[in-house]
């Protein structure tokens, strides 16, 4: 990775090689993202792994959003169980 | 069996009569008891280039990031998307990833929908090239863009090899820039390579009208004369398409 930044290196990266915090992949229908927990059932949206493609115009999935992920977890949960799936990321 | 019948044919009656009524602005109000009236959508896409360009790496917390990875499907949907008609491209951008900031250009640059991109506060580094991709550019009166070369950074496994490297990556960018603004490669070197300018590195901090004046910006504005450019530019695009498809 090469920075081209006018910010100081050492300010940008610091703290790069501390652990990183968890997250956790949450599934609702077809949508698939990467959540960082801020409190039991809430939490921040990393980025979106899989998506259909209009899902990256909304507002309210962009990173840094906040969702519900465990009522979210429920519904996709009901949904797959209906379909066959067996994931619920709610537990994840 | 035939009593139980009437009743529910009864009451589906007025439903269906309320059904033909137009919908009215209150219904939000009345049914779900909130304010909010559905709002008239835009045909136009606005996409924020904030903080850092993020590539590759996860940078840490204390960094604003625009995540490359979402802004290059978001790309893809408002090119494919028939309600989207133009984009403006908002900037304050401290630099970033090469890689990702250059793919960001290279797909703005690469739309088939007019795009006006809004240099406020700044547009430095990897920010330059983003900003010069668009088809029409902005820059706020008192917004800068710093110019300098690409530094170092991470491990240098053999210095020619290196050297040769860096080189190659600030080729990308100096091409990329001369090539989608009116600025010329010398005077963009002369702009990058200047001493006595930057306290902690060479290189130049043009503001605003400094910048039109290279050629990097076509025009000092903001969001009003930005959108006032799209909003002309797709009129533009649209009676061509009408033209063209009534003259095939």
């Amino acid at each position: 990775m090469i920075l081209y930044t006018c910010m100081p290196a050492e300010l940008v990266l610091e703290g790069l090689h501390s652990p990183p915090k968890p997250m956790i992949e949450v599934t609702v229908g077809e949508l698939i993202m990467l959540v960082a927990p801020v409190a039991p059932g809430i939490g921040r949206i990393v980025r979106l792994v899989s998506a259909p493609l209009d899902a990256y115009l909304r507002p309210d999935l962009a990173p840094g959003q906040t969702i519900h992920f465990a009522a979210a977890g429920k519904e996709a949960g009901a949904a797959a169980s209906s379909s066959g799936s067996t994931e619920n990321p709610g537990q994840l | 069996m035939s009593d139980k019948g009437k009743p529910e044919t009864a009451a589906e009656q007025p439903a269906q009569g309320q059904e033909e009524r137009p919908p009215q602005p209150t219904d939000s109000l009345v049914q779900l008891g909130q304010t909010a009236v559905p709002a008239a959508e835009s045909n136009v896409f606005c996409l924020t280039i904030i903080g850092q360009v993020e590539g590759h790496m996860m940078l840490p917390p204390q960094n604003k990031t625009t995540k490359y990875e979402h802004v290059i499907p978001q790309l893809v949907a408002a090119e494919q998307n028939p309600k989207i008609e133009g984009l403006l491209i908002v900037l304050n951008t401290v630099g970033g990833d090469v890689e990702a900031g250059l793919a960001i250009a290279e797909m703005i640059a690469s739309l088939s929908k007019p795009k006006v991109a809004v240099v406020l506060g700044g547009g430095h580094s990897i920010g330059v090239p983003i900003a010069v991709s668009a088809d029409y550019t902005f820059i706020a009166e008192t917004a800068t863009m710093t110019i300098h070369p690409i530094r170092l950074n991470g491990m240098i496994i053999g210095v020619p090899q290196t050297f040769e490297y860096l080189e190659k990556m600030q080729e990308r960018v100096v091409r990329f820039v001369t090539k989608h603004s009116r600025i010329q490669e010398e005077t963009f070197k002369e702009l990058m390579f200047r001493t006595g300018e930057l306290t902690r590195d060479i290189g130049t901090t043009v503001i605003g009208s400094e910048a039109v004046r290279n050629g990097l910006i076509d025009e000092v504005g903001g969001i009003g004369a930005a959108l006032q450019e799209l909003k002309r530019r797709i009129a533009d695009r649209k009676a061509a398409a009408s033209g063209g498809g009534a003259n095939p």
